[in-house]
């Protein structure tokens, strides 16, 4: 038997080209995975809109999301958990664009053991990756959204948001992306009966200018230094699921003309019972007066920028889901200052209904319908406003996750 | 917001979370992330859906159990089994309930008697009483009819050795 033993290096071999794990460090293994979603999207703009830019938009469109994802991660011989994530934009969103070529959006590396988790590089800040608000059924709510992801301080919209109008940075969700991509390092502890604290340090949280952090391009007029803490709490208690999370971000900007502070606090929540999830969020970005680089109200500059305002908004939704179905309606409101010389405020309003069917695991048919309306402070004149814009916006989709 | 007091609290919840929860025994080393228009975080131990399964398409992101990928049991043990009974006709190999099942075997030198070995793998881990191998013999009697023959107790506890020994032969040259 002991020749038997020794002789099979054939076997070995084979061994080597197959998977070889253990508990012990090995290579890190690279795992392939990533999502693809595909809209046909009909959006119809306000017509006096149309008039006031002089653009006519497509009635109908086709837009992607797609990513790749490549990770592997390791354990070593002392018990650390050691692994990388890197995160490709795979075409069909504006990310892809000669202009904005980085498509990497995510590229981090992570240690992980008993005391918690480090994420060094490119990812969302801790208080993002803890944050709760509505459900959506389609996943097409927030910053991923093909009506409600983006503004005009970040990103765009199948209804088109007014240049003038400004809402939150990085899209119209709560969730905090003051920062999204930006390098960073990020701790979160390990859940401690269903509660989990995270916190983020964020060198600039505008990203480099080489890489324009996001694939919705939140980049942040000036340098800047940001930290932030959040939590969660996710428990159930009799089939009744409770998440909820909160968060504040803090920055600073380090440039001479905008000596300014940034806050940013958001809190969310989410209570699912029988197939029911109710949810809803909050969240405030707040730009310190005291450089008066951003207006509000009291301040004496005009605001140059659609970042950095002082912007308040909230969503709350509910949904259904019963087998492979799932269907929501979701209501999102911002109001965000406008223009220092009055205390009027500019408005973004939307909402969708969503549905999904599962059709097997991974494959998803979505469908979505909503309404967008993006208004400016000052009113609305009856004909050739570029300023205020509404629509409705009908989607079906596909979505793969692989 | 006073910048000190936002920097002072940012610092002060860090090192208590790190203090306090790596100190506890309730703690679920379990790890958020966010999916890009998702509405709540996903933990660590919540496995995406996706065509290819739960763990991707090249197997599972976060391993460390020591199994093999798209078998039961643990691949070296696996391996170690099917190349320590490779003298022996095998009947049924089932990588998923880690069972290796021998036919009939007689060894040339002893026509007379005949042995058959049933091997479990018990474990996703790489450990010593993760095998365990049963033994059976058989002999003829007068009139030429197999019967069930006394084993020594020893005989699976060396096969269960042997296993073990060449498990750690391929974990070793796997590292290498």
């Amino acid at each position: 038997m002991k020749k038997v033993l020794i002789a099979s290096t054939a076997l070995v071999a084979a061994g080597l080209m197959t998977t070889g794990t253990a508990s012990a460090a090995e290579k890190i293994k690279l795992n392939l995975g990533g999502f693809s979603k595909w809209w046909v999207v009909g959006a119809w703009q306000d017509s006096s809109f149309e008039d006031g830019t002089g653009v006519g938009y497509a009635n109908v469109d086709v837009k992607g999301d797609n990513e790749v994802f490549f990770g592997g991660s390791t354990k070593l011989d002392n018990g650390l958990e050691i692994g990388v994530d890197i995160q490709l934009e795979a075409g069909g969103h504006t990310e892809t664009a000669a202009s904005n070529p980085d498509v990497i959006d995510e590229s981090y590396i992570w240690i992980a053991g008993g005391f918690g988790k480090f994420i060094v590089g490119s990812e969302n800040n801790g208080v993002y990756l803890l944050h709760v608000n509505a459900p959506d059924a389609a996943g097409n709510w927030g910053e991923g959204g093909v009506l409600a992801g983006g503004n005009s301080s970040g990103g765009a919209t199948a209804i088109v948001s007014p240049t003038a109008v400004r809402g939150f940075i990085g899209g119209n969700g709560t969730a905090p992306r003051i920062d999204n991509d930006a390098e960073k390092i990020t701790y979160v502890a390990p859940t401690f009966y269903g509660l989990t604290l995270g916190a983020s340090y964020i060198p600039n949280a505008s990203g480099t200018t080489s890489a324009q952090k996001g694939e919705d391009n939140s980049l942040q007029a000036t340098s800047m230094e940001a930290m932030g803490v959040g939590a969660l709490y996710a428990n159930t208690f009799g089939g009744v699921g409770v998440k909820l999370s909160t968060g504040f971000i803090w920055g600073d900007a380090n440039v001479a003309s905008a000596q300014t502070d940034f806050t940013q606090f958001v809190a969310g929540g989410q209570l699912s019972y029988a197939g029911f999830t109710v949810g809803g969020s909050w969240r405030k970005d707040k730009a310190d007066e005291k450089g008066g680089q951003y207006g509000n109200g009291g301040g004496s500059a005009v605001a140059t920028s659609g970042n950095l305002l002082n912007t308040t908004g909230w969503d709350a939704g509910i949904q259904y889901a019963s087998g492979p179905w799932a269907v929501s309606f979701a209501y999102f409101q911002s109001e965000s200052e406008g223009n220092a010389g009055n205390n009027l405020e500019d408005q973004i309003t939307i909402w969708q209904v969503s549905g999904k069917y599962n059709l097997s695991p991974g494959v998803d048919v979505l469908a979505t319908a909503g309404w967008a309306e993006f208004d400016d402070e000052g009113s609305k004149a009856a004909t050739g406003d570029a300023n205020h814009n509404e629509g409705w916006a009908v989607m079906t989709g596909l979505s793969l996750a692989f | 917001m006073n910048s000190l007091w936002a920097r002072s609290l940012a610092v002060v919840v860090l090192m208590l979370s790190v203090v306090v929860l790596s100190a506890c025994e309730g703690g679920k080393a379990v790890y958020p992330t966010r999916d890009r228009g998702a509405s709540a975080p996903r933990m660590g131990d919540e496995k995406r859906e996706t065509v290819f399964g739960a763990e991707g398409l090249f197997g599972d992101k976060k391993k460390g159990t020591g199994g093999g990928e798209g078998i039961g049991v643990n691949s070296f043990l696996w391996r170690a089994s099917l190349d320590t009974l490779g003298f022996m006709p095998i009947a049924t190999a089932d990588p998923f309930g880690g069972t290796i099942i021998t036919d009939w075997y007689q060894l040339p030198e002893a026509p007379n008697e005949r042995f058959k070995v049933n091997v479990f793998i018990l474990d996703r881990a790489l450990r010593a009483d993760g095998v365990k191998v049963s033994v059976f013999k058989q002999a003829r009697d007068a009139m030429g009819q197999w019967v069930d023959v006394k084993i020594e107790a020893k005989m699976a506890g060396e096969l269960e050795n042997s296993i073990l020994t060449r498990a750690r032969q391929l974990r070793i040259v796997s590292t290498e």
